[in-house]
Protein backbone atom coordinates (compact mmCIF):
# COMPACT_ATOMS: atom_id res chain seq x y z
CA UNK A 1 0.00 0.00 0.00
CA UNK A 2 1.71 3.17 -1.21
CA UNK A 3 0.77 6.83 -1.06
CA UNK A 4 -0.04 8.15 -4.56
CA UNK A 5 -0.87 11.72 -3.63
CA UNK A 6 -1.57 14.08 -0.73
CA UNK A 7 -3.71 17.07 -1.71
CA UNK A 8 -5.20 19.98 0.21
CA UNK A 9 -8.92 19.56 0.92
CA UNK A 10 -9.85 22.28 3.39
CA UNK A 11 -8.40 24.83 5.80
CA UNK A 12 -10.61 24.33 8.85
CA UNK A 13 -11.87 27.25 10.93
CA UNK A 14 -10.04 25.94 14.01
CA UNK A 15 -6.73 26.33 12.18
CA UNK A 16 -6.18 22.67 11.31
CA UNK A 17 -5.61 21.55 7.75
CA UNK A 18 -7.46 18.71 6.06
CA UNK A 19 -5.79 16.76 3.26
CA UNK A 20 -6.84 13.83 1.14
CA UNK A 21 -4.38 10.95 0.98
CA UNK A 22 -4.81 8.63 -2.01
CA UNK A 23 -3.29 5.14 -1.97
CA UNK A 24 -2.45 2.73 -4.80
CA UNK A 25 -4.78 0.13 -3.30
CA UNK A 26 -7.75 0.07 -0.92
CA UNK A 27 -7.17 0.73 2.79
CA UNK A 28 -6.87 -2.63 4.52
CA UNK A 29 -7.16 -3.93 8.04
CA UNK A 30 -3.36 -4.09 8.42
CA UNK A 31 -3.14 -0.32 7.87
CA UNK A 32 -5.93 0.33 10.37
CA UNK A 33 -4.24 -1.88 12.97
CA UNK A 34 -0.91 -0.16 12.33
CA UNK A 35 -2.47 3.27 12.92
CA UNK A 36 -4.00 1.85 16.10
CA UNK A 37 -0.52 0.97 17.37
CA UNK A 38 0.73 4.47 16.58
CA UNK A 39 -2.08 6.24 18.37
CA UNK A 40 -5.62 6.01 19.67
CA UNK A 41 -7.93 4.07 17.35
CA UNK A 42 -11.70 4.08 16.94
CA UNK A 43 -12.78 1.29 14.63
CA UNK A 44 -16.37 0.38 13.83
CA UNK A 45 -16.45 -2.82 11.79
CA UNK A 46 -20.20 -3.23 12.28
CA UNK A 47 -21.07 -0.21 10.09
CA UNK A 48 -22.31 -0.85 6.56
CA UNK A 49 -18.82 0.08 5.45
CA UNK A 50 -16.35 -0.01 8.38
CA UNK A 51 -15.20 3.40 9.63
CA UNK A 52 -11.96 4.12 11.44
CA UNK A 53 -10.35 7.14 13.04
CA UNK A 54 -6.89 7.17 14.54
CA UNK A 55 -5.36 10.06 16.42
CA UNK A 56 -1.65 10.54 16.83
CA UNK A 57 -1.80 13.02 19.69
CA UNK A 58 -0.36 16.45 19.07
CA UNK A 59 0.26 15.77 15.39
CA UNK A 60 -2.58 14.51 13.27
CA UNK A 61 -5.50 12.18 12.87
CA UNK A 62 -6.67 10.10 9.98
CA UNK A 63 -10.16 8.87 9.27
CA UNK A 64 -11.66 6.84 6.53
CA UNK A 65 -13.54 3.80 5.37
CA UNK A 66 -11.98 0.35 5.12
CA UNK A 67 -11.54 -0.64 1.46
CA UNK A 68 -11.70 2.95 0.21
CA UNK A 69 -8.79 4.13 -1.89
CA UNK A 70 -8.36 7.39 0.07
CA UNK A 71 -8.49 8.72 3.63
CA UNK A 72 -8.73 12.16 5.26
CA UNK A 73 -5.65 13.43 7.06
CA UNK A 74 -6.15 16.29 9.52
CA UNK A 75 -2.99 18.12 10.62
CA UNK A 76 -3.23 20.06 13.86
CA UNK A 77 -2.59 23.77 13.65
CA UNK A 78 0.40 23.80 16.02
CA UNK A 79 2.93 22.71 13.41
CA UNK A 80 1.30 21.31 10.28
CA UNK A 81 4.56 20.89 8.39
CA UNK A 82 6.11 18.82 11.17
CA UNK A 83 2.88 16.82 11.53
CA UNK A 84 2.85 16.07 7.80
CA UNK A 85 6.44 14.85 8.03
CA UNK A 86 5.41 12.66 10.95
CA UNK A 87 2.59 11.15 8.89
CA UNK A 88 4.93 10.49 5.95
CA UNK A 89 7.44 8.91 8.29
CA UNK A 90 4.71 6.70 9.80
CA UNK A 91 3.61 5.67 6.31
CA UNK A 92 7.20 4.80 5.36
CA UNK A 93 7.40 2.63 8.47
CA UNK A 94 4.11 0.91 7.55
CA UNK A 95 5.28 0.21 4.00
CA UNK A 96 8.54 -1.19 5.34
CA UNK B 1 -27.23 7.07 -2.17
CA UNK B 2 -29.88 8.91 -0.14
CA UNK B 3 -29.87 12.69 -0.37
CA UNK B 4 -31.03 14.50 2.79
CA UNK B 5 -29.37 17.86 2.29
CA UNK B 6 -32.27 19.64 0.64
CA UNK B 7 -32.00 22.65 2.96
CA UNK B 8 -28.72 23.38 1.17
CA UNK B 9 -29.83 22.58 -2.39
CA UNK B 10 -32.73 20.37 -3.40
CA UNK B 11 -31.99 17.16 -5.31
CA UNK B 12 -33.27 15.74 -7.55
CA UNK B 13 -35.03 18.41 -9.53
CA UNK B 14 -38.37 17.58 -11.15
CA UNK B 15 -37.93 16.09 -14.63
CA UNK B 16 -39.77 19.12 -16.05
CA UNK B 17 -36.95 21.39 -14.79
CA UNK B 18 -34.25 19.35 -16.48
CA UNK B 19 -36.25 19.16 -19.71
CA UNK B 20 -36.97 22.91 -19.73
CA UNK B 21 -33.30 23.80 -19.22
CA UNK B 22 -32.17 21.31 -21.87
CA UNK B 23 -34.73 22.66 -24.33
CA UNK B 24 -33.68 26.22 -23.62
CA UNK B 25 -29.98 25.51 -24.00
CA UNK B 26 -30.53 23.81 -27.37
CA UNK B 27 -32.34 26.83 -28.81
CA UNK B 28 -31.22 30.31 -29.82
CA UNK B 29 -30.56 32.60 -26.84
CA UNK B 30 -33.59 34.52 -25.63
CA UNK B 31 -33.26 38.18 -24.69
CA UNK B 32 -36.14 39.50 -22.69
CA UNK B 33 -36.89 43.15 -23.58
CA UNK B 34 -33.83 43.25 -25.82
CA UNK B 35 -33.77 43.15 -29.61
CA UNK B 36 -33.11 39.69 -30.91
CA UNK B 37 -34.79 36.54 -32.02
CA UNK B 38 -37.78 34.46 -31.11
CA UNK B 39 -40.24 37.15 -30.12
CA UNK B 40 -42.94 34.53 -30.50
CA UNK B 41 -41.34 32.39 -27.82
CA UNK B 42 -42.63 32.35 -24.23
CA UNK B 43 -41.09 35.18 -22.26
CA UNK B 44 -39.71 33.11 -19.40
CA UNK B 45 -38.87 36.21 -17.39
CA UNK B 46 -42.42 37.51 -17.44
CA UNK B 47 -43.80 34.01 -16.81
CA UNK B 48 -41.54 33.55 -13.78
CA UNK B 49 -42.36 36.96 -12.36
CA UNK B 50 -46.07 36.23 -12.66
CA UNK B 51 -45.68 32.81 -11.01
CA UNK B 52 -43.73 34.37 -8.15
CA UNK B 53 -46.35 37.10 -7.78
CA UNK B 54 -48.92 34.33 -7.46
CA UNK B 55 -46.80 32.37 -4.97
CA UNK B 56 -46.40 35.33 -2.62
CA UNK B 57 -49.74 37.03 -3.37
CA UNK B 58 -47.98 40.22 -4.46
CA UNK B 59 -49.94 42.95 -6.23
CA UNK B 60 -47.86 43.05 -9.37
CA UNK B 61 -45.20 40.95 -11.11
CA UNK B 62 -43.12 44.13 -11.31
CA UNK B 63 -42.62 43.89 -7.55
CA UNK B 64 -40.52 40.77 -8.11
CA UNK B 65 -36.82 41.38 -8.75
CA UNK B 66 -34.81 38.43 -10.10
CA UNK B 67 -31.38 37.94 -8.52
CA UNK B 68 -28.65 35.34 -8.19
CA UNK B 69 -30.04 34.15 -4.86
CA UNK B 70 -31.05 35.17 -1.36
CA UNK B 71 -27.65 36.61 -0.43
CA UNK B 72 -27.76 38.88 -3.48
CA UNK B 73 -31.35 39.86 -2.62
CA UNK B 74 -30.51 40.64 1.01
CA UNK B 75 -27.50 42.72 -0.02
CA UNK B 76 -29.69 44.58 -2.49
CA UNK B 77 -32.37 45.47 0.01
CA UNK B 78 -30.14 46.11 3.04
CA UNK B 79 -27.46 48.12 1.25
CA UNK B 80 -30.04 49.76 -1.01
CA UNK B 81 -31.99 51.18 1.90
CA UNK B 82 -28.97 53.28 2.87
CA UNK B 83 -29.36 52.61 6.56
CA UNK B 84 -26.58 55.05 7.60
CA UNK B 85 -27.02 56.20 11.19
CA UNK B 86 -30.11 54.05 11.52
CA UNK B 87 -30.93 51.32 13.96
CA UNK B 88 -31.55 47.80 12.67
CA UNK B 89 -33.06 44.89 14.58
CA UNK B 90 -32.45 41.30 13.61
CA UNK B 91 -32.44 37.91 15.34
CA UNK B 92 -30.15 35.11 16.48
CA UNK B 93 -31.78 32.74 14.01
CA UNK B 94 -30.33 34.52 10.98
CA UNK B 95 -28.06 33.04 8.36
CA UNK B 96 -24.67 34.64 7.73
CA UNK B 97 -26.17 36.21 4.59
CA UNK B 98 -27.79 38.66 7.01
CA UNK B 99 -25.47 38.49 10.03
CA UNK B 100 -22.20 39.11 8.21
CA UNK B 101 -23.65 41.97 6.19
CA UNK B 102 -25.16 43.69 9.23
CA UNK B 103 -22.09 43.11 11.41
CA UNK B 104 -19.96 44.61 8.63
CA UNK B 105 -22.19 47.69 8.44
CA UNK B 106 -22.06 47.94 12.22
CA UNK B 107 -18.26 47.58 12.21
CA UNK B 108 -18.07 50.40 9.65
CA UNK B 109 -20.14 52.45 12.11
CA UNK B 110 -22.87 52.90 9.50
CA UNK B 111 -25.65 51.33 11.57
CA UNK B 112 -26.52 50.49 15.14
CA UNK B 113 -27.46 46.84 15.42
CA UNK B 114 -29.59 44.94 17.92
CA UNK B 115 -29.60 41.15 17.84
CA UNK B 116 -32.70 39.66 19.46
CA UNK B 117 -32.09 36.24 20.99
CA UNK B 118 -34.25 33.21 20.36
CA UNK B 119 -35.14 30.56 22.93
CA UNK B 120 -34.02 26.92 23.12
CA UNK B 121 -36.68 26.04 20.53
CA UNK B 122 -35.30 28.60 18.07
CA UNK B 123 -38.35 30.82 18.55
CA UNK B 124 -38.11 34.60 18.62
CA UNK B 125 -40.62 36.26 20.90
CA UNK B 126 -42.18 39.15 18.91
CA UNK B 127 -42.41 41.07 22.19
CA UNK B 128 -38.61 41.04 22.37
CA UNK B 129 -38.53 42.65 18.94
CA UNK B 130 -41.08 45.24 20.05
CA UNK B 131 -39.03 45.98 23.19
CA UNK B 132 -36.01 46.86 21.06
CA UNK B 133 -37.74 49.19 18.62
CA UNK B 134 -37.07 52.90 18.77
CA UNK B 135 -37.77 55.91 16.60
CA UNK B 136 -34.38 55.33 15.00
CA UNK B 137 -35.23 51.75 13.95
CA UNK B 138 -35.31 51.70 10.15
CA UNK B 139 -35.51 47.97 9.51
CA UNK B 140 -36.41 44.71 11.23
CA UNK B 141 -34.92 41.68 9.50
CA UNK B 142 -36.28 38.23 10.35
CA UNK B 143 -35.46 34.75 9.09
CA UNK B 144 -38.84 33.15 8.42
CA UNK B 145 -37.60 29.63 8.93
CA UNK B 146 -34.37 28.46 10.56
CA UNK B 147 -32.06 26.39 8.39
CA UNK B 148 -30.77 24.75 11.58
CA UNK B 149 -33.87 23.70 13.52
CA UNK B 150 -36.67 24.29 11.01
CA UNK B 151 -38.35 26.66 13.49
CA UNK B 152 -40.85 29.00 11.83
CA UNK B 153 -41.28 32.55 13.12
CA UNK B 154 -44.70 34.17 13.32
CA UNK B 155 -44.46 36.72 10.49
CA UNK B 156 -48.01 37.98 10.94
CA UNK B 157 -47.44 38.90 14.53
CA UNK B 158 -44.10 40.57 13.88
CA UNK B 159 -45.44 42.34 10.78
CA UNK B 160 -48.47 43.70 12.60
CA UNK B 161 -46.51 45.04 15.53
CA UNK B 162 -44.35 46.99 13.05
CA UNK B 163 -47.40 48.71 11.56
CA UNK B 164 -47.28 51.37 14.23
CA UNK B 165 -43.55 51.97 13.68
CA UNK B 166 -41.58 53.35 10.76
CA UNK B 167 -39.37 50.28 10.46
CA UNK B 168 -39.38 48.25 7.25
CA UNK B 169 -40.13 44.55 7.64
CA UNK B 170 -37.59 42.50 5.70
CA UNK B 171 -37.93 38.72 5.65
CA UNK B 172 -35.43 36.07 4.64
CA UNK B 173 -37.56 33.34 3.08
CA UNK B 174 -34.71 31.12 1.89
CA UNK B 175 -35.95 28.01 3.68
CA UNK B 176 -39.67 28.72 3.44
CA UNK B 177 -40.30 29.84 -0.15
CA UNK B 178 -41.90 26.82 -1.79
CA UNK B 179 -42.21 25.00 1.53
CA UNK B 180 -44.73 27.21 3.33
CA UNK B 181 -47.44 29.57 2.16
CA UNK B 182 -46.19 33.15 2.35
CA UNK B 183 -48.64 35.99 1.82
CA UNK B 184 -46.72 39.26 1.73
CA UNK B 185 -49.90 41.29 2.30
CA UNK B 186 -51.28 39.30 5.24
CA UNK B 187 -47.89 39.43 6.96
CA UNK B 188 -47.16 43.11 6.15
CA UNK B 189 -43.82 42.29 4.55
CA UNK B 190 -41.99 45.17 2.86
CA UNK B 191 -39.29 43.01 1.30
CA UNK B 192 -38.97 39.24 0.97
CA UNK B 193 -35.69 37.65 -0.11
CA UNK B 194 -35.75 34.10 -1.42
CA UNK B 195 -33.57 31.60 -3.20
CA UNK B 196 -34.48 29.41 -6.15
CA UNK B 197 -32.39 26.29 -5.62
CA UNK B 198 -34.03 24.90 -2.49
CA UNK B 199 -37.77 24.18 -2.23
CA UNK B 200 -38.55 26.01 -5.48
CA UNK B 201 -36.48 23.43 -7.41
CA UNK B 202 -34.56 25.88 -9.59
CA UNK B 203 -30.87 25.71 -10.37
CA UNK B 204 -28.20 27.18 -8.12
CA UNK B 205 -27.64 30.88 -8.83
CA UNK B 206 -31.32 31.77 -8.94
CA UNK B 207 -33.53 33.69 -6.56
CA UNK B 208 -35.30 36.95 -6.10
CA UNK B 209 -36.64 39.74 -3.99
CA UNK B 210 -40.17 40.96 -3.52
CA UNK B 211 -40.26 44.72 -2.86
CA UNK B 212 -43.51 46.37 -1.86
CA UNK B 213 -44.43 49.76 -3.32
CA UNK B 214 -43.75 51.38 0.06
CA UNK B 215 -40.02 50.87 -0.31
CA UNK B 216 -37.59 52.22 -2.91
CA UNK B 217 -34.04 51.01 -2.30
CA UNK B 218 -31.12 52.12 -4.44
CA UNK B 219 -29.94 49.52 -6.95
CA UNK B 220 -27.00 47.30 -6.01
CA UNK B 221 -25.60 47.12 -9.54
CA UNK B 222 -25.99 49.52 -12.44
CA UNK B 223 -25.67 48.85 -16.16
CA UNK B 224 -27.49 47.68 -19.27
CA UNK B 225 -31.15 46.77 -19.04
CA UNK B 226 -32.21 46.46 -22.68
CA UNK B 227 -34.52 49.46 -22.44
CA UNK B 228 -33.91 53.24 -22.87
CA UNK B 229 -30.36 52.62 -24.07
CA UNK B 230 -29.96 56.33 -24.94
CA UNK B 231 -30.38 57.28 -21.25
CA UNK B 232 -27.06 57.46 -19.38
CA UNK B 233 -28.43 56.63 -15.96
CA UNK B 234 -30.18 53.57 -14.58
CA UNK B 235 -33.78 53.73 -15.90
CA UNK B 236 -36.09 54.04 -12.90
CA UNK B 237 -39.01 51.74 -12.28
CA UNK B 238 -39.30 48.22 -11.01
CA UNK B 239 -38.10 45.66 -11.86
CA UNK B 240 -35.51 46.91 -14.40
CA UNK B 241 -34.02 49.43 -11.97
CA UNK B 242 -32.59 46.49 -10.02
CA UNK B 243 -31.74 44.05 -12.82
CA UNK B 244 -28.77 45.44 -14.75
CA UNK B 245 -26.75 43.02 -16.83
CA UNK B 246 -27.54 39.90 -18.82
CA UNK B 247 -30.03 37.78 -16.93
CA UNK B 248 -29.26 34.19 -15.99
CA UNK B 249 -31.69 32.79 -18.55
CA UNK B 250 -31.01 29.06 -18.02
CA UNK B 251 -31.50 29.70 -14.30
CA UNK B 252 -34.68 31.67 -14.89
CA UNK B 253 -36.04 28.89 -17.10
CA UNK B 254 -35.19 26.34 -14.41
CA UNK B 255 -36.79 28.36 -11.64
CA UNK B 256 -39.93 28.94 -13.68
CA UNK B 257 -40.22 25.20 -14.34
CA UNK B 258 -39.51 24.36 -10.69
CA UNK B 259 -42.02 26.88 -9.40
CA UNK B 260 -44.61 25.68 -11.94
CA UNK B 261 -44.11 22.19 -10.51
CA UNK B 262 -44.64 23.49 -6.95
CA UNK B 263 -47.78 25.40 -7.94
CA UNK B 264 -49.16 22.40 -9.81
CA UNK B 265 -48.57 19.94 -6.98
CA UNK B 266 -49.62 22.48 -4.35
CA UNK B 267 -47.69 23.52 -1.25
CA UNK B 268 -50.11 21.72 1.16
CA UNK B 269 -49.52 18.41 -0.66
CA UNK B 270 -45.76 18.92 -0.75
CA UNK B 271 -45.69 19.97 2.88
CA UNK B 272 -47.80 17.01 4.01
CA UNK B 273 -45.38 14.52 2.49
CA UNK B 274 -42.33 16.18 4.00
CA UNK B 275 -44.05 16.45 7.37
CA UNK B 276 -44.76 12.71 7.36
CA UNK B 277 -41.05 12.00 6.84
CA UNK B 278 -40.04 14.58 9.46
CA UNK B 279 -42.42 13.01 12.01
CA UNK B 280 -41.10 9.49 11.39
CA UNK B 281 -37.51 10.59 11.95
CA UNK B 282 -38.30 12.84 14.92
CA UNK B 283 -40.21 10.09 16.68
CA UNK B 284 -37.24 7.75 16.33
CA UNK B 285 -34.51 10.25 17.20
CA UNK B 286 -36.32 11.65 20.25
CA UNK B 287 -36.62 8.10 21.56
CA UNK B 288 -32.98 7.19 21.00
CA UNK B 289 -31.09 7.51 24.26
CA UNK B 290 -27.75 8.71 22.94
CA UNK B 291 -29.18 11.16 20.40
CA UNK B 292 -29.78 14.82 21.18
CA UNK B 293 -32.25 16.63 18.92
CA UNK B 294 -31.99 20.43 18.92
CA UNK B 295 -34.96 22.78 19.05
CA UNK B 296 -37.24 20.74 21.29
CA UNK B 297 -37.63 17.81 23.64
CA UNK B 298 -40.84 16.23 22.42
CA UNK B 299 -42.54 15.80 19.07
CA UNK B 300 -45.09 18.56 19.57
CA UNK B 301 -42.27 21.08 20.03
CA UNK B 302 -41.56 20.60 16.33
CA UNK B 303 -45.16 20.57 15.12
CA UNK B 304 -44.93 23.88 13.24
CA UNK B 305 -41.38 23.40 12.01
CA UNK B 306 -40.45 22.65 8.45
CA UNK B 307 -38.66 19.49 7.41
CA UNK B 308 -35.25 20.33 8.88
CA UNK B 309 -33.91 18.36 11.86
CA UNK B 310 -30.64 18.98 13.71
CA UNK B 311 -29.16 16.42 16.08
CA UNK B 312 -25.96 14.93 17.45
CA UNK B 313 -24.99 11.43 18.53
CA UNK B 314 -23.13 11.08 21.85
CA UNK B 315 -19.48 10.23 21.41
CA UNK B 316 -19.30 11.40 17.80
CA UNK B 317 -18.55 14.89 16.55
CA UNK B 318 -21.08 16.19 14.02
CA UNK B 319 -18.30 16.19 11.45
CA UNK B 320 -17.58 12.48 12.04
CA UNK B 321 -21.27 11.59 12.09
CA UNK B 322 -21.71 13.32 8.73
CA UNK B 323 -18.66 11.52 7.35
CA UNK B 324 -19.92 8.14 8.58
CA UNK B 325 -23.47 8.68 7.32
CA UNK B 326 -22.18 9.59 3.88
CA UNK B 327 -19.29 7.16 3.49
CA UNK B 328 -20.46 4.17 5.53
CA UNK B 329 -24.21 4.35 4.92
CA UNK B 330 -24.55 6.39 1.72
CA UNK B 331 -26.69 9.11 3.31
CA UNK B 332 -25.79 12.68 2.39
CA UNK B 333 -26.57 15.31 5.00
CA UNK B 334 -24.70 18.29 6.41
CA UNK B 335 -22.62 18.85 9.53
CA UNK B 336 -21.37 21.95 11.33
CA UNK B 337 -22.86 25.36 12.04
CA UNK B 338 -24.75 25.61 8.73
CA UNK B 339 -23.74 29.30 8.29
CA UNK B 340 -26.05 30.27 11.16
CA UNK B 341 -23.78 30.36 14.23
CA UNK B 342 -25.89 32.25 16.76
CA UNK B 343 -28.93 29.96 16.93
CA UNK B 344 -26.62 27.11 17.98
CA UNK B 345 -25.88 29.08 21.18
CA UNK B 346 -29.58 29.13 22.04
CA UNK B 347 -30.39 25.52 21.21
CA UNK B 348 -27.22 24.10 22.81
CA UNK B 349 -25.17 22.91 19.85
CA UNK B 350 -22.45 25.57 19.90
CA UNK B 351 -19.53 25.52 19.02
CA UNK B 352 -19.34 22.20 17.16
CA UNK B 353 -22.74 22.48 15.52
CA UNK B 354 -24.95 19.60 14.52
CA UNK B 355 -25.86 17.06 11.90
CA UNK B 356 -28.67 18.42 9.81
CA UNK B 357 -31.06 16.40 7.69
CA UNK B 358 -33.63 18.01 5.43
CA UNK B 359 -36.25 16.34 3.28
CA UNK B 360 -37.55 17.04 -0.19
CA UNK B 361 -40.86 16.16 -1.82
CA UNK B 362 -38.92 13.46 -3.67
CA UNK B 363 -37.74 11.60 -0.57
CA UNK B 364 -39.58 8.44 0.33
CA UNK B 365 -40.46 6.72 3.59
CA UNK B 366 -37.65 4.24 3.04
CA UNK B 367 -35.12 7.09 3.06
CA UNK B 368 -36.33 8.08 6.54
CA UNK B 369 -36.24 4.46 7.71
CA UNK B 370 -32.72 3.92 6.34
CA UNK B 371 -31.56 7.07 8.13
CA UNK B 372 -33.02 5.83 11.41
CA UNK B 373 -31.33 2.44 10.98
CA UNK B 374 -27.99 4.14 10.32
CA UNK B 375 -28.32 6.48 13.30
CA UNK B 376 -29.23 3.57 15.57
CA UNK B 377 -26.23 1.64 14.31
CA UNK B 378 -23.88 4.58 14.99
CA UNK B 379 -25.47 5.41 18.34
CA UNK B 380 -25.17 1.78 19.47
CA UNK B 381 -21.55 1.45 18.46
CA UNK B 382 -20.00 3.06 21.54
Amino acid sequence: MKVISITNQEDCFDGSIMKEVVFDEPVNRAFIDFMGKKGELDYFPSFARPFFKAEIKGHYYVKGIENNISISLILYKRNPKESLNRFISDMNEFMG
Amino acid sequence: MIYLNNAATSFPKPESVIEAVNRYNRGLPFHSLRSGTLTHQTDFVLALRENLRRLFNADSPDQIILTSGATHSLNLIIRGLLLENDHVVTTWTEHNSVLRLLKTLEHQKLIRLTLVECDEYGRVDPENIRANLSEKTKAVIVNHCSNVTGTVQDLSQIGSLLLSHNAFFIVDGSQSAGSLDIDVKDTFIDALAFTGHKALFGMQGTGGLYISDTIVPDPLIIGGTGVRSDYLFQPPGKPMYYEAGTPNMPGIVSLNAGLSFVLKEGIPVIQAKKKELKDIVLEALLNTKSVKVYGGNQKQDFANNVEVISFNINGFSPEDTGYILENSFGIICRSGLHCAPLIHKSVGSYPEGSIRISFSYFNEKKDAEDLITAVHKIAGAR
